[in-house]
């Protein structure tokens, strides 16, 4: 690819001049010919391992872990155990506990527990109120049948955050 | 060949227009504690793209040679096969495509009302409870209609609309056919947003439209097509807190420099937009009670006379400078209003706009800011070398830009400002991490007319062009 593919039509030397003021100016068009045949090189040269490889490689990855394995079972993020037991103890119409740290791994907890909701403890009075007239989640914890919270750590950068359950 | 450009730039004007009507529709519906009837997106989508029209432009110049055409063809086709499979295989795998918009898609799909805790009840955990809901109410529209693989179709789908976009629209704009296959080459395969990473088009994330939006805005320019910029307006409003920003810039852009029909596109859009989401951003942040407080025909009155007020001045002061000077007061003051709201710190846009006031002490993290842009301007596996290409088309050909061409290039640098901006008034405490995770995907946004701008400033004199006004 040359400049003459980008500009297949610009006059030669021969050629009659364009409007005054408009001349061509071959330094800064050469180069950009030339930026733009190594910005397609890099482009095109992505494809085979970035654009296909590592997209298949992650959808793999998220296949056989499943997505609760995929997104809660990392270095920064300890919380697959939780979210599975939620998963399998909690009715798909329940509400689920939540105390501790809002931001980090309790982000990714709504879509993974979906249609159960996450619900703040705090906005709970006791036992007595059922928030949303729905039935808390609940499960053997601790050998015993409870109400399930689940307990977030707070974000430390560059540390593991856990997401634990709890029994009320 | 010119058959195919018409075509695409019908298909991707009556997909805009489209939206735009679906989201106004839509949000007004859920506004009104309304249920979205799942029929409502394809019906207005069709009508839409069932009133396009040829309007008799066609592409001048030389089209593109063939093996340039086959060959671009062939890649786009293989990046559109891997995208397809990475949105289609599985759900969203990235951050905030996860936690935010394919969660309130599934929400969405379930129940496509506002009436349900998850949007009423503050104590059930909703991330980014309010954001506007144009881009999950698609996906989930189309989810409820075929499925969730093909709610998610919607991300591919965008990616087609933006590759048609960029060519379609430089070509009528009458570049040469190498620039106009070149340039959909360019934004197909950028980088970020084809690798697998967060941002990316199968990531779930809404930058890719944002993207498409603001390219057809530019293209808009290049058209004179009042319609098309008030629908980009539109769709912005309605699909990210920063698109309420953008949908200004383009029109504050239109206002400065366009005809008097982009102009009343940008404005009035901008305005039906804004009075219809600004109720609806209330009633997310703070519950119905304090919606109710807010009627939206109050809102809505303002920003008519807003906008009727725009148009008379547009029409009144036709010096540039003295338009300049003018928007500069109305930016002020728009600022001004902004940090006196009520409800500090709720909401994502109000949270920045709240610490303009601390403008002059933030203006300190300039210089790391300036590296942090530098960084990314060099960030071949993010954009490869758009922005030296950018920065080298517009140093040799700022100034043989028609009036159109001048039009996208300000919008570019007042979407570089604003991300600029938006960086230095970020609430995070943490400003080299805000940075590093944000600034890349906010860049992004503006690759669109960032390609389109540098196609028109390599735009060989000799064939340059102005297309007849629609």
């Amino acid at each position: 690819m040359s400049e003459r593919l980008l500009h297949p039509e610009m006059p030669t030397p021969a050629a009659p001049s364009t409007a005054p003021g408009t001349e061509v100016r071959p330094a800064w068009r050469r180069l950009a010919a030339a930026l733009v045949v190594v910005h397609f090189a890099i482009a095109a040269a992505r494809v085979p391992a970035d654009v296909i490889g590592k997209r298949c490689e992650r959808v793999a990855d998220f296949r056989a872990r499943g997505p609760i394995r995929f997104h809660l079972d990392n270095e920064f993020m300890a919380g697959a155990d939780a979210v599975e037991w939620l998963v399998r103890h909690a009715s798909l119409d329940s509400v689920v506990l939540h105390r501790g740290a809002t931001s980090g791994a309790s982000e990714l907890v709504p879509p993974l527990i979906w249609p159960r909701l996450l619900y703040d403890e705090s906005w709970v009075s006791g036992d007595e109120r059922i928030p949303l007239r729905r039935p808390l989640a609940r499960g053997p914890i601790d050998g015993r049948d409870a109400i399930a919270v689940l307990e977030c750590d707070p974000e430390r950068r560059g540390g593991t955050q856990a997401l634990r359950i709890v029994g009320r | 060949m010119n058959d195919l450009t018409s075509l695409a730039w019908r298909l991707v004007r009556g997909t805009l227009l489209g939206l735009a009507a679906f989201a106004l529709v839509a949000h007004g519906v859920l506004l009104c504690g309304g249920s979205v009837w799942a029929g409502l997106l394809p019906v207005v989508l069709l009508g839409a793209l069932a009133a396009q029209r040829d309007d008799g432009v066609r592409p001048v110049g030389p089209p593109a040679p063939l093996p340039l055409r086959a060959g671009a063809l062939v890649l786009l086709a293989v990046v559109f096969a891997a995208l397809c499979y990475g949105a289609l295989a599985t759900p969203a795998r990235h951050w905030d495509g996860v936690v935010s918009w394919e969660m309130k898609a599934m929400v969405l799909a379930a129940a496509p009302t506002l009436d349900q805790p998850f949007f009423t009840d503050h104590a059930v955990y909703a991330q980014s409870r309010e954001y506007p809901l144009l881009q999950p109410l698609v996906q989930a529209s189309v989810q409820r209609l075929a499925g969730a693989a093909a709610g998610r179709a919607l991300f591919p789908a965008l990616w087609l609309v933006l590759v048609a976009l960029a060519g379609s629209a430089l070509r009528r704009a009458g570049l040469p056919g190498t620039h106009a296959w070149l340039a959909a080459l360019g934004i197909g395969t950028m980088p970020m947003l084809v690798s697998p990473t967060s941002g990316a088009v199968d990531s779930g994330y809404a930058e890719l439209a944002i993207l498409t939006t603001l390219t057809a805005a530019a293209a808009a320019f290049l058209a004179k097509d009042g319609w098309l910029l008030g629908a980009c307006c539109v769709v912005a409003v309605f699909l990210k807190p920063e698109g309420t920003v953008y949908a200004g810039a383009i029109a504050a852009c239109a206002w400065l420099l366009g005809p008097r029909r982009l102009a009343t596109g940008a404005v009035l859009g901008t305005a039906v937009a804004l009075a219809v989401w600004l109720p609806l951003l209330d009633f997310l942040r703070y519950g119905p009670l304090h919606a109710a407080e807010a009627p939206w025909a109050t809102r809505l009155a303002v920003f008519a006379g807003g906008a009727i007020l725009a148009g008379a001045l547009h029409e009144r002061v036709p010096r540039i400078g003295a338009r300049a000077a003018l928007l500069a007061v109305a930016g002020a003051t728009a600022a001004a209003a902004w940090c006196l709201l009520p409800g500090e710190g709720a909401g994502a846009l109000s949270a920045y706009a709240h610490n303009l006031a601390d403008l002059p002490q933030r203006a300190a993290r300039t210089p790391e800011l300036l590296v942090a842009g530098g960084e990314q301007a060099i960030a071949v596996r993010r954009f490869g070398l758009l922005f030296p290409l950018v920065a080298c088309a517009l140093w040799g050909g700022w100034r043989d830009l028609d009036d159109a061409g001048r039009a996208v290039a300000v919008l570019l640098a007042f979407g570089w400002t604003i991300v600029a901006v938006s960086m230095l008034l970020a609430p995070e405490t943490d400003f080299a991490h805000h940075v590093r995770s944000s600034l890349h995907r906010l860049l992004l946004q503006w690759t669109g007319v960032a390609v389109v701008c540098a196609a028109l400033c390599l735009r060989p004199q000799a064939s340059a062009a102005r297309i007849p006004s629609p």
